[in-house]
């Protein structure tokens, strides 16, 4: 499938060239800032993209403590009285990593090691996250979406009534 | 919000577990997390206080067959259920595509039950995701206690509105029903997702003892 991505109030559609050209970008960011493993973020805990180290990516735990930390943080400064929020950064004593808003609804997280510095990763994130923007803001808009395109429904050839999805051991 | 990655072929749903405080929402994920497949599921990730009441969310990640080429997901988190942290509730809820309402049957939790089942949908308006198109489970727990509430009065209390749940009595400590409650949640978002409407919104169904 090669269209974009379709992006509705229930359901996003991530494409294929989509999502390879998000990778690109944070492959290209990874290479310019030597972040060791950068994901684009859904605000629901998806990871949407990724780039780098493998070994940083799990079943989904992380991006699930990213996306809860950063709504938390956001509300704490909202509640402050700071309506703008540029994201945060940890530095630990051997790995760092900050998350920084891309669109309400999409985060970018970075992960990097000492001797890389706050100052270069935030400075390429800013070209990083301008590129991601506009891939993200070049999704097409259906009126409706429930099954993505291309993909045959499961009407017919599975019956949701009759399975069980998760068996008990 | 159901996210659809045609590259990695992979299509996430997010769970969510709500309810009265020490109802059981911890307990459900946890039975879940230790009696399925090690290769269907990943870490339960608990962000609790000292005494194990749930400070942020529980998360667990699962994921269940191949659907027409696509791995299929569920992120289970639960909330915390004390009144304070209604703030925190909000957030977990955002983006979400189903919930399991777990209500406590000890007749004294019943003002509880109805104060969190308010919140709930009240929280739900406010991050722009009506209630009444969202696919939702309710699970009347704790029924191995002594002297449960009649099922029909929590029915009256919780589920006689225009629109009618399906209801799994439980008990999550023994695993009752537990996974007949998320096999009921997830063929309701599924049904949803590739039927465009949800399943059981009109007709009562109830799974008892």
């Amino acid at each position: 499938m090669d269209t974009l991505t379709t992006h509705s109030g229930h359901v996003l559609h991530l494409g294929v060239t989509l999502t390879q050209r998000l990778r690109h970008t944070l492959a290209g960011y990874c290479q310019e800032s030597e972040v060791r493993y950068a994901a684009l973020l859904e605000e629901s805990g998806t990871i949407c993209a990724d780039a780098g180290d493998a070994a940083f990516k799990d079943s989904g735990e992380t991006a699930a403590l990213a996306v809860g930390a950063f709504a938390a943080l956001q509300a704490v400064a909202r509640r402050l009285g700071d309506g703008t929020f540029e994201g945060f950064f940890h530095e630990g004593k051997t790995r760092q990593f900050c998350l920084t808003p891309v669109t309400p609804q999409f985060i970018l997280l970075s992960v990097f090691e000492a001797p890389v510095r706050f100052a270069i990763v935030k400075l390429c994130a800013v070209k990083a996250i301008a590129h991601l923007q506009e891939q993200i803001e070049t999704m097409p808009i259906p009126e409706r979406s429930t099954m993505p395109s291309g993909v045959p429904s499961a009407a017919g050839d599975f019956s949701f009534e009759a399975a069980t999805l998760f068996r008990q051991e | 919000m159901a996210v659809i990655n045609h590259d990695t072929r992979e299509v996430s749903f997010k769970l969510v577990y709500c309810g009265t405080p020490m109802g059981g929402k911890t307990t459900n994920l946890s039975y879940i997390h230790s009696r399925i497949g090690a290769d269907q599921r990943g870490d339960l990730v608990a962000l609790a206080t000292a005494n194990d009441r749930t400070l942020f969310f529980d998360f667990l990640p699962v994921h269940t067959m191949v659907i027409n080429g696509y791995k299929t997901k569920f992120m289970l988190y639960t909330v915390p259920g004390q009144v304070c942290y209604n703030a925190t509730r909000q957030m977990v809820l955002r983006g979400v595509d189903g919930v399991v309402f777990v209500a406590d049957s000890q007749l004294d939790r019943m003002e509880e039950n109805l104060t969190a089942w308010r919140g709930m949908i009240r929280n739900l308006a406010d991050n722009g995701t009506p209630f009444e198109q969202l696919p939702a489970i309710l699970q009347f727990n704790k029924r191995d206690l002594p002297d449960p509430a009649p099922v029909a009065y929590m029915e009256y209390l919780l589920n006689s509105g225009p629109r009618r749940l399906p209801v799994f009595e439980a008990a999550a400590a023994t695993g009752y029903n537990v996974f007949a409650t998320l096999n009921g949640l997830a063929q309701d978002v599924l049904h949803l997702f590739h039927h465009g409407t949800a399943r059981g919104a009109t007709a009562s169904q109830s799974v008892s003892a």
